[in-house]
């Protein structure tokens, strides 16, 4: 009797080596896809949240209170989980950046438009769990729920109280000149003696204005924690846009690689796509563009796959049950 | 007294006049920037050193006091407004400006 060779049936990521261990190692390691994209309750209101897109996205995740409280009061492990983010989006970036190359290489036109719309999801939820979720704070010094405005508020009032000791002319204008010359002089992408020269020109002015030991202490661990936050940013960009070695694929390489071969297949497709959404994700193709990448990409994100025959959604849905928390 | 054309957060200190130069990228910015212009774009990021290097003065749409911009111009001593919001609408290429990095303001020269 003829036996037909077993076939095993696979996901669409599965036959590009996705295997359920490689995915339970990520989640262990802190990768979260929620079940639906949808925009956080309450974003965080900082007065000056406008001016950053990124920082206004509200669909990151916000820090709970707990994480707050803990961040606030230990900066150095703040600083500590947001590079370690950092190194694990780039990390399991670049896993899915060949992904997407095996899954266009190798996958039928409707499984790749699958397996790359699974590995959009993916990246985005990355994105906002394990990069956005901490880079974004930074920004923050305008907002004291977030360890760095507590401290560059910190900072501020104790910046003025000097300056107002002095009695000179604008000490507002005193403190802030005197605040952002004391948080220079350690850079890494530049380093300048001049710079230092100015941070300890200013740590002098401070500590003599304010003539008080208790009041000099606090500076000293202000100054201390802003330089590690500084630090900490320069650190972040370089690993985010310069990668991590051996492979340097930085950032917009590894979070956005798959999307070029996504767009190829939708465009040279339209017949996958279901009428009602034609026109619209033409829109979001074009929205996908620097620097509103992010929030571009999200139109994708949020409807699933959605906009595509019911096989494309199918395979979607049945790998992305994989990468799902139970 | 001199038009305030923008508004901005104060990054680094520092008074400055000189001509604008709008880019949007390090490519644009090798082929635009000369020695002491003030370079005017969106944000920046790690390639754009050497350019905000030969810069005067540094002005972003984005960015807190610690984005990239902000910690590089204090290092390199020169001043820096960001989260301007629209510099890079507002601002045009070879407009002479005076860039107050202590206040956070954008003067127009006449």
């Amino acid at each position: 009797m003829f036996l037909a060779p077993l076939e095993i049936k696979m996901t669409i990521l599965e036959k590009c080596g996705i295997t359920k261990r490689i995915i339970n190692g990520l989640i262990k390691k802190g990768l979260f896809v929620p079940k639906k994209v949808r925009p956080v309750k309450k974003p965080i209101r900082s007065p000056s949240e406008e001016q950053f897109y990124r920082v206004a996205d509200r669909f990151t995740p916000p820090f709970t209170k707990k994480e707050k409280e803990f961040y606030i009061k230990n900066p150095n492990i703040f600083c500590e989980h947001l590079i370690k983010n950092a190194k694990f989006f780039v990390k399991t970036g670049e896993l899915l950046y060949d992904t997407s190359e095996k899954a266009q290489k190798s996958l039928p036109v409707k499984k790749a438009i699958a397996a790359l719309l699974v590995i959009q999801r993916i990246s985005h939820a990355l994105l906002d769990y394990n990069y956005l979720k901490y880079d974004r704070h930074l920004e923050y010094h305008d907002y004291k729920e977030s360890p760095v405005g507590y401290y560059w508020q910190k900072l501020k009032k104790l910046c003025l109280l000097a300056a107002l000791k002095t009695k000179k002319p604008n000490p507002k204008e005193l403190a802030t000149q005197k605040m952002l010359e004391l948080i220079s002089g350690y850079g890494i992408i530049i380093k300048s003696s001049k710079s230092k020269k100015r941070a300890q020109g200013a740590y002098k002015f401070l500590v003599s204005s304010l003539k008080n030991k208790r009041l000099t202490q606090e500076l000293n661990s202000l100054v201390k924690i802003f330089r590690q936050f500084s630090l900490t940013q320069e650190k972040e960009v370089i690993i985010t846009y310069y990668g991590l070695a051996p492979r340097n694929l930085g950032m917009i390489e590894v979070g956005f690689h798959h999307f070029v071969y996504l767009k190829n297949l939708i465009e040279t497709h339209p017949d996958l796509i279901r009428s009602g959404y034609k026109d619209k994700v033409k829109k979001w193709i074009k929205n996908v563009d620097f620097p509103l990448v992010i929030i571009g990409a999200r139109d994708f994100v949020q409807v699933d796959a959605e906009p595509f025959i019911e096989e494309i959604q199918n395979l979607y849905k049945e790998e992305l049950q994989r990468w799902m928390p139970h | 007294m001199a038009k305030i054309l923008l508004k901005g957060l104060a990054a680094s200190p520092g008074k400055y006049k000189g001509i604008v130069k709008i880019v949007f990228s390090p490519q644009e910015a090798s082929k635009k920037i000369e020695k002491g212009d003030i370079l005017v774009t969106s944000m920046t990021d790690p390639d754009f050193t050497p350019f905000m290097k030969k810069s005067g003065a540094i002005i972003t749409n984005t960015g807190g006091i610690l984005s990239h911009a902000a910690i590089l111009s204090r290092e390199l001593g020169i001043p820096c407004v960001v989260g301007t919001k629209r510099a890079t609408d507002v601002l045009k290429d070879n407009m002479e400006i005076l860039v107050d990095g202590l206040k956070g303001l954008i003067y127009e020269v006449k």
